[in-house]
């Protein structure tokens, strides 16, 4: 697979670049399908994600919730 | 304050930011550094002790001159705990290619 970049753009934005050998409509599944994200999106080894909602569409709920098991937790919405 | 906390604390300013841009260019003396900012050389110095404490910055003694370098340790420690971070955001791409591998195996079994 090819390597991720990361490039900023101004102060607020970081733009993550990578390829995938899948369709776009795979990968955009995989990043809106709360089941599927659940076994990809857990950043460092040992974090799972507990609770994972994510509505893709215009007024939609979206809340992703981290823990390492010990404790350490983390969410995002 | 651990050494990390001052260090991301030292960069949450935009001049400081500047001061550490110039210096990757190559050692500078206070007098060199205030000269592009228009900021008087007291208000510069404060900065760099803000750097220096922080563990970014060192300084040399030169005669009646105390030029001013980059401190090796301090941003690479800085650089060793995103380095984590951006191994972390790898990972998560390569379960992506995994569960992106399974999603296409289902795909040809259905059509089968």
């Amino acid at each position: 697979m090819s390597k991720m970049t990361l490039k900023t753009e101004g102060d607020t934005h970081v733009v993550v670049t990578r390829r995938f050998a899948a369709p776009p409509e795979a990968v955009y599944r995989a990043h809106t399908d709360p089941k599927l994200i659940q076994k990809w999106l857990l950043g460092p080894e040992g974090w799972t994600m507990p609770v994972c909602l994510n509505e893709a569409r215009p007024g939609g709920k979206i809340r992703y919730e981290w823990t390492n098991g010990k404790g350490g937790g983390l969410s995002d919405r | 304050m651990s050494n990390l906390d001052a260090a991301f604390f030292a960069l949450a300013d935009p001049t400081r930011r500047a001061i550490l841009a110039r210096l990757a260019k190559g050692e500078a003396t206070v007098m060199e550094l205030a000269e592009p900012f228009e900021m008087t050389q007291p208000a510069i110095s404060q900065h760099l002790k803000v750097l220096e404490d922080a563990g970014l910055v060192v300084r040399r003694v030169e005669g009646t001159k105390r030029p001013r370098r980059l401190a090796k340790g301090g941003i690479e420690a800085m650089d060793q705990w995103l380095r984590m971070l951006r191994k972390a955001l790898e990972k998560n791409y390569d379960r992506l290619d995994e569960v992106l591998a399974t999603m296409e195996k289902h795909k040809k079994g259905e059509t089968r």
